[in-house]
């Protein structure tokens, strides 16, 4: 291009002078008409001529048409850009709404979350100690009952009988060592007479003659216990 | 979820472990000839050959101390009070019989007759026996009979308790979560 510059300090006079330059040199044809329009439309608009300007780019070929279509674009552009913050800020909005909402669901949520993982604990802690606990199954053979059979207060009886019956032999072995030896025999024949007749009367006999000594076998022997057991229950009774 | 939330996680599940520790019944469950019950885990079942037995078990391998469970046999009668008079005047002629105590109470809807009575056995040994009877849901008689010599009585009468109150027929839904929490609370 040609000598003239265009430097951002320069005042509205200087402006002024290169324009005039400007003119000699196209007029003594230093630079090219396309040249001169260029630099014409670049001072005028540092002029602050908008008109001018406007009439110059007519002239290059700069249509308003197209001003328009590129204004249209920049429009175009910028209304985009706004519906971008826009939707951004509905995005907001909704977060800010949605983070009010959830807030109260949230205690809800964690109500069910506590609920569902203490019955799942609970059936985890149950089935994990009934697996561990196996049933131990034992050969011993229980014999008791809650209910009395025959057979049971058959085999009683005879027992307290056979009891009843060595209480009642053991008590006359003992008095007939304590009598003296001219009434041995007369001692004799009486405890036989009471052991054959033990049937009747060694029940009576036997539990009130002879309680210190059943008392006193109940730790060696079974039968004296069953024995003083049966005459403690009568005396509770 | 925030922090203080995170940190709930964990002592919830602290929670919950130890809570299902104590609510789930420790011990064994019998589930057997359509009976259910639970017994401590030191007792072991046993076999019986008494009249109308379903379920027995005893203390380890002693055979004295045990807890049986018989169903009353048709000919003591149909109704609970009419098998235990008879079978009480059966008792009252067996050797050593001693009559302690006699009760009628009720647990979880079930009513139960109670009966403690002292026994010589065919051994000569003093036992003491509760003889708990029932009428379950299948509108049959039970008896739940614990057995331990006297001197023994109050050591194991803990495992009684438990059989008593855990006793259901295997037909009966099992207690739900929700009940056992429930009778924890």
């Amino acid at each position: 291009m040609g000598g003239i510059k265009i430097g951002p300090g320069n005042s509205r006079r200087d402006i002024e002078k290169k324009l005039e330059d400007l003119e000699k040199q196209k007029d003594e044809g230093h630079i090219t008409l396309e040249e001169y329009d260029t630099l014409r439309i670049r001072f005028e608009r540092k002029l602050g001529n908008r008109e001018a300007v406007s009439k110059l780019q007519e002239r290059k070929g700069f249509k308003p048409s197209k001003i328009a279509e590129k204004k249209a674009i920049k429009e175009e552009l910028y209304d985009d850009f706004v519906d971008k913050y826009a939707k951004r800020d509905n995005i907001d909005a909704q977060k800010a709404a949605s983070n009010s909402l959830s807030g109260k669901t949230k205690g809800l949520l964690l109500l069910v979350f506590v609920l569902v993982a203490f019955t799942i604990g609970i059936a985890a802690g149950m089935t994990a100690l009934q697996n561990q606990h196996q049933e131990v199954i034992s050969n011993i053979t229980i014999s008791d009952s809650a209910f009395i059979s025959n057979a049971t207060l058959e085999q009683a009886k005879n027992l307290t009988q056979k009891n009843n019956n060595m209480t009642s032999t053991n008590t006359n072995k003992k008095t007939t060592t304590k009598k003296s030896s001219s009434t041995y025999k007369k001692n004799a024949t009486t405890s036989s007479n009471t052991s054959s007749g033990s049937g009747s009367s060694s029940s009576s006999s036997g539990s009130s003659g002879s309680s210190s000594s059943s008392n006193s076998r109940s730790s060696s022997s079974s039968s004296g216990s069953r024995s003083s057991g049966s005459s403690s229950s009568g005396s509770s009774r | 979820m925030n922090y203080k939330n995170l940190l709930l996680i964990p002592l919830l599940i602290i929670l919950v472990v130890s809570l299902s520790g104590c609510v789930v019944e420790s011990g064994t469950t019998f589930e057997k000839n359509g009976v259910r019950f639970t017994y401590p885990d030191d007792w072991h079942v046993a076999k019986s050959i008494s009249e109308g037995s379903i379920a027995a078990i005893c203390h380890g391998d002693d055979d004295k101390i045990s807890i049986l469970i018989q169903q009353v046999p048709s000919e003591y009668g149909d109704t609970i009070e009419q098998a235990y008079a008879n079978n009480n005047q059966r008792l009252a002629l067996m050797p050593g019989y001693i009559n302690i105590q006699e009760n009628k109470t009720t647990l979880d809807n079930k009513n139960l007759t109670l009966h403690r009575y002292i026994v010589s056995d065919l051994n000569g040994t003093q036992k003491e026996h509760v003889a708990t009877w029932t009428k379950m849901s299948d509108g049959k008689l039970y008896v739940i009979l614990y057995s331990t010599p006297v001197e023994n009585y109050e050591q194991y009468k803990g495992a009684y308790d438990k059989v008593v109150s855990s006793f259901a027929l295997e037909s009966d839904p099992k207690e739900s979560i929700v009940d056992q929490i429930k009778d924890m609370i």
